[in-house]
């Protein structure tokens, strides 16, 4: 049950925090 | 001047497009250098283990979007379109009457800086303790007594450490160098810290204390206004740090996906903190033990339960040094940021940067000496200005309500910004964060009665209500009665209410 909650936690805050860091990292690109 | 005539977005153009920054990746650095501090490690970890474990990741998440972010937009709407620092931004959006609460803000921010930069050199000086390994063997109540009450090597870290700052914001582009340095290895060494302790055995056990979500203890008040208050503390929106680093953005940097970059960054840290903290614990104290660890405060935690776990920990020499190297560079790389808030309000009065740099270092140096001298006054400075402050963000959101949330939303913030925000962003920075903290505000002003019941209303007891109010009091006192005078003497900025002016000639460097 811990398990899950982790992903839920963890996975979600470092999931937003990767996410918006690789999309700038496109959008830098891109430019 | 050449290496400037870009804007973080990556455009090059005429004047207008030059920026303070060199490049984006420099400007998130000192964005999350700024934000990322000793609380992610130290009070993060204590927090989580206290209310709820996951229950509090989740109302953290939940504070972050509807107080944290929507405020961190304002200070970087608000630095922006004045390109001045709070007072002559409080000044020319509010009206005149009103600079005393950019002053207000500014100066909790000067006093808790002053009060930061002492923590700092604590950290440092266990640094040193761990390589020499001088701590082992020894009382560490009794340690952590000595260091923070007129210790010799304590009090020449404090210095170095203000020496440091002083040579670290010279230029925007030094501290752009300085945070892209920092800031990195703190990640690199809180992972690997984190790595090896869940590893541990029974490691696994602070991270199911960590992750457990205990639904119930969200239906209570305390979950959500711990949260809060870290998010506070933690992100520091409300602190001015973000208003006066957005006085050096291009007008079209990006602010929106910038921000959320930095507030996620923010609870990640937090998170990698509490990986490294709680299965450290738990792998080695039986769980009522380590829960009365958690509730001995931030000193207690890192200087005395902490330090006895390096110890007795298997490797405990190694990850005892990168623990306290890694607590020491987020903690300075705050200071980096915040140190900012004075700077650029001397340099709205006149002075060289440089000028106001080595004031701000001489005013840390002389306002922080009484906390290197004794904990009791540290510790005084430490309550007094890091309630006082969230009051800013109250502040902040007047702001709001004299512009108009709509009007910041999609002229200033959606505009430059590569993601959009949602209408949440003015039910958030008009009601919620404001009716929030004040919440919050009332609820540690009714906590400071709790803990000492017989005497809070003793002006003298240390972080009792009265005292706080007393210290409160002067300050607003002083905010006021030199309003018109700093009014005078703070140059008038470019806000027209319509688009961001470009970064005044005397901000690039």
């Amino acid at each position: 049950m811990w398990i899950l909650s982790a992903i839920i936690c963890f996975g979600s805050t470092i999931g937003m925090f990767v996410y918006y860091t690789i999309k700038i990292v496109m959008l830098e690109r891109k430019k | 001047m050449e290496n400037n005539a870009n804007n973080t977005n990556g455009t090059s153009g005429n004047e207008s497009n030059v920026s303070g920054y060199t490049s984006r990746f420099g400007l998130i650095c000192i964005l999350m250098g700024g934000a990322v501090g000793a609380g992610n490690i130290w009070r993060f970890p204590r927090m989580a283990a206290l209310n709820g474990g996951g229950a509090f990741v989740v109302a953290m998440l939940i504070c972050l979007i509807f107080v944290g972010l929507p405020i961190m937009y304002v200070e970087f709407f608000v630095g922006r379109a004045t390109r001045r620092g709070s007072i002559g931004s409080f000044r020319d959006i509010l009206g005149k009457k009103y600079a005393w609460m950019g002053t207000w803000g500014a100066m909790c921010n000067l006093l808790m800086t002053a009060m930061y930069t002492v923590a700092t050199a604590w950290i440092f000086r266990y640094m040193f303790m761990s390589i020499s390994k001088s701590y082992y063997g020894l009382n560490k109540q009794e340690l952590f007594s000595k260091v923070s009450n007129h210790d010799p090597i304590t009090i020449v870290i404090f210095l170095c450490l203000i020496v440091a700052l002083y040579f670290s914001i010279q230029t925007q582009r030094i501290m752009e160098k300085v945070s892209e340095i920092l800031l990195p290895i703190l990640f690199v060494i809180l992972i690997f810290v984190a790595i090896y302790a869940v590893t541990l055995p029974r490691g696994t056990e602070g991270l199911k204390y960590l992750y457990n979500i205990d639904w119930k203890t969200l239906a209570g008040p305390t979950v959500w206004l711990n949260a809060l208050t870290q998010t506070a503390w933690s992100l520091g929106p409300g602190m001015l740090t973000w208003l006066h680093t957005s006085i050096f953005n291009h007008k079209n940097d990006d602010i929106v996906l910038n921000g959320k970059c930095q507030g996620y960054g923010d609870l990640t840290a937090g998170m990698l903190g509490a990986m490294c903290v709680l299965p450290c614990i738990f792998a080695f104290l039986p769980s009522e033990e380590a829960l009365a660890l958690c509730g001995s405060g931030n000193a207690g935690l890192m200087f005395v339960g902490m330090c006895s776990l390096f110890e007795s920990m298997p490797g405990g020499f190694i990850i005892s040094i990168l623990f306290y190297v890694a607590l020491g560079f987020a903690a300075f790389s705050s200071i980096l940021s915040m140190a900012m808030v004075g700077v650029c309000n001397l340099m709205d009065m006149g002075m060289s940067r440089k000028k106001g740099i080595l004031v701000i270092c001489l005013f840390y140096l002389v306002v922080g000496f009484p906390s290197v001298w004794s904990l009791t006054f540290a510790n005084n400075q430490d309550t007094v200005w890091g309630i006082g402050f969230v009051v800013t963000m109250v502040f902040l959101s007047l702001i709001v309500h004299k512009v108009g949330a709509e009007k910041v939303r999609t002229e200033f913030i959606n505009p430059v910004s590569d993601i959009k925000t949602g209408k949440l962003f003015n039910v958030g920075a008009l009601y919620i964060a404001p009716i929030m903290i004040t919440i919050m505000f009332l609820w540690w002003c009714v906590q400071s009665v709790q803990w000492y019941p017989d005497t809070w209303w003793n002006p003298f007891q240390e972080a009792s209500l009265s005292s706080l109010l007393l210290q409160w009091a002067i300050l607003i006192g002083l905010c006021i009665g030199f309003n018109s005078y700093l009014c005078k003497k703070v140059s008038p900025s470019p806000y027209n209410g319509k688009d961001y002016p470009p970064v005044p000639e005397s901000y690039i460097q």
